[in-house]
């Protein structure tokens, strides 16, 4: 783990020198991507392939040669990557490309899996979270995630607000527990439509309403980080555009990670974008950069939508 | 030429038809079996029921030297044995399927599961003889004594745990419906938990809660029907099972405060005495208390599946 880049905050025109290293390492990262041929992707344009780490100062994740198994199949290799201090990323890439296990890599989501296993290792605030030693339930405090379909508890709307500061023990009192609930609420921008109703349950609510209840129930826990897994694949056009407002308002407070499947939601969104092909980290970047200007033949085809 | 050609679809739909009478017939002889069960059973209660009138439910009494019959003593056997059962046999029960789904390791859940489902086909005959004389004496030698001298004095519940430790008795039958009705109870929760969607289960994780907190605040709460369908149906078993009670109630037409004296339930009573009934209102309170049984019984079927019906329409329309 001892790359000539290491403790020196580069940006990411970091890559350049990376991959020429690599180069010179006589390609030994590329070995995870030769047993997986690309169908429908021509193997030898990726020659340079596997994916620089990008550096970023003062990030809140810096992961190092994350690798994924799951019962032995590779879910992703050799993942190198930063995230910064509030902002958004957005991790783009055609199905199976191992987004969503990346994303599941930073809350410890894969531990719910039956023999996926991690390796490598994960920096949240320079502090691995990989370890044995790692509390999961005080991770995924740290680290809120939003999934794909909404998914309220068969609770009312506020006992769903409630239930993460509860089990947390984060309110003082019964007042506390409300002001809680009503600012997260707030937040999410659910307030004035669910206000007069906090006790019928979540499920009466409609699919973008749940979605932005599943936000609120994530930010009640005062997290650090959010992670989106596709929070808006299940929900209409109107739905989608008020949880994209949504996620531009909450940047100021927390970092996001967003998983979309939607390269027009990545542009709008985020700040930062990193492209995943077959387990592979390819590209990562400014948004406006790798969506104009992409480095890798791989990340072109894919935005210019050659496949995926 | 069309291989199917008009002939050949007109005998298809005759088929057809011939098919879905048959059906008909089929299932319409189920319901005319159950009509023709009520019907006969209320006929054969008839003579009892009109002569005692309802005071059949409140006596105590079964004097057939005296033709006088009540149906209190077997009713609360019934009841009372079947509550033993539900208190025991619901929370070990849960406890097996919450492990069975939730946190067994992959390779232990099949083993586990086919152990359970091979209890269940143990006949109940097995488990009478195995209670008179395996548990009973266990019972009477070692806890039953333990349970008068401790709990005995206890004011309010010590009146369940008082007189001499005959082994066989109400507590007894109770245990041992316990352990019959256990496998049911074990393998409808596993089913039901089953339900829960790993997504709702995942989100209660991805909030930092624990596997007991996931558990307790999202898979019960969202299989809370199920849950309680499953107890009925163990219920049903519980109360209609007659040959393992027969063998370790004692078979005393009484009502006792203790758990520990004999008792008798309806289907024990009737499986006891059918054969040496004599006289026509003998035989006819012996009718009438198959008829009490049908009306409990089904009762309890019928509120499991309505609940179990709820809990369907609830997951199909999603959630």
């Amino acid at each position: 783990m001892s790359t000539p880049g290491d403790g020196i905050p580069v940006q990411d025109t970091a890559f350049v020198s990376e991959q020429k290293r690599r180069a010179a390492e006589g390609g030994l990262n590329l070995k995870p991507s030769s047993r997986m041929p690309a169908p429908g992707s021509p193997e030898p344009r990726r020659a340079v392939g596997a994916a620089p780490a990008a550096r970023i100062e003062d990030a809140v994740f810096s992961c190092r040669d994350v690798s994924v198994l799951y019962a032995d199949k590779p879910g992703l290799s050799n993942v190198s990557i930063d995230i910064a201090r509030q902002q958004v990323l957005a991790v783009i890439g055609p199905s199976g490309c191992g987004k969503s296990t990346f994303l599941r890599c930073l809350n410890r989501m894969n531990d719910t899996i039956a023999g996926a296993r991690v390796t490598g290792s994960i920096l949240l605030e320079g502090r691995d979270i990989l370890g044995k030693e790692q509390d999961v339930a005080q991770l995924r405090a740290q680290v809120g995630m939003v999934f794909q379909k909404p998914n309220p508890f068969p609770k009312s709307i506020f006992e769903n607000v409630a239930y993460g500061p509860r089990i947390h023990g984060l309110a003082r009192g019964s007042a506390d527990l409300d002001d809680i609930v009503c600012a997260s609420l707030r937040r999410a921008g659910l307030w004035n439509e669910v206000k007069d109703r906090l006790s019928r349950p979540g499920t009466s609510l409609s699919g973008g309403q749940q979605q932005r209840l599943c936000i609120a129930r994530t930010i009640a826990v005062q997290p650090e980080v959010i992670l989106m897994d596709e929070p808006c694949s299940a929900l209409d056009p109107v739905a989608t555009a008020r949880i994209e407002d949504l996620i531009d308002e909450l940047r100021a407070s927390y970092t996001i990670v967003i998983v979309t499947h939607s390269m027009q939601q990545a542009a709008r969104v985020s700040q930062r974008t990193a492209y995943f092909h077959l387990g592979e980290l390819i590209e990562v970047g400014e948004t406006n950069r790798v969506f104009t200007n992409p480095r890798q033949k791989l990340t072109e085809d894919y935005i210019s939508g050659r496949f995926g | 030429m069309a291989v199917v050609t008009a002939k050949r679809a007109a005998r298809q739909r005759s088929g057809e038809r011939y098919f879905r009478a048959a059906t008909l017939v089929a299932a319409l002889l189920v319901l005319g079996l159950l009509g023709g069960v009520a019907l006969s059973l209320l006929h054969g209660a008839w003579p009892a029921l009109a002569h005692f009138k309802f005071a059949f439910l409140t006596r105590e009494i079964w004097n057939p030297v005296t033709a006088q019959f009540g149906a209190l003593a077997p009713i609360y056997g019934t009841l009372m044995t079947s509550l033993i059962a539900m208190l025991v046999a619901v929370p070990i029960g849960c406890g097996v399927a919450i492990f069975l789904t939730e946190l067994c390791p992959r390779g232990l859940r099949r083993p586990v599961g086919v152990a359970i489902e091979l209890l269940a086909a143990v006949p109940s005959i097995i488990f009478g003889i195995w209670g008179l004389f395996v548990l009973a004496p266990l019972l009477q030698r070692h806890v039953q004594p333990w349970l008068i001298a401790h709990l005995g004095p206890v004011p309010g519940i010590g009146r369940l745990f008082q007189g001499p430790p005959f082994g066989i008795g109400v507590l007894s039958a109770g245990l041992v419906l316990a352990i019959m009705v256990l496998p049911f109870i074990a393998a409808v929760m596993r089913d039901v938990f089953d339900t829960v969607p790993d997504v709702l289960k995942e989100s209660g994780y991805a909030l930092g809660a624990t596997t007991w907190e996931v558990i307790w605040n999202v898979v019960v709460p969202y299989s809370r029907i199920g849950i309680v369908g499953g107890i009925m149906l163990g219920l049903g078993r519980a109360l209609g099972e007659t040959m393992a009670v027969t063998f370790v109630i004692g078979n005393a037409h009484r009502v006792s405060a203790s758990l520990l004296a004999p008792g008798t339930t309806i289907s024990a009573s009737i499986a006891n005495e059918f054969t040496e009934a004599v006289g026509d209102l003998y035989t006819s309170s012996l009718v009438a208390l198959g008829v009490l049984l049908f009306v409990i019984t089904f009762a309890v079927i019928a509120a499991a599946r309505f609940m179990l019906l709820r809990l369907d329409r609830r997951a199909l329309s999603g959630v």
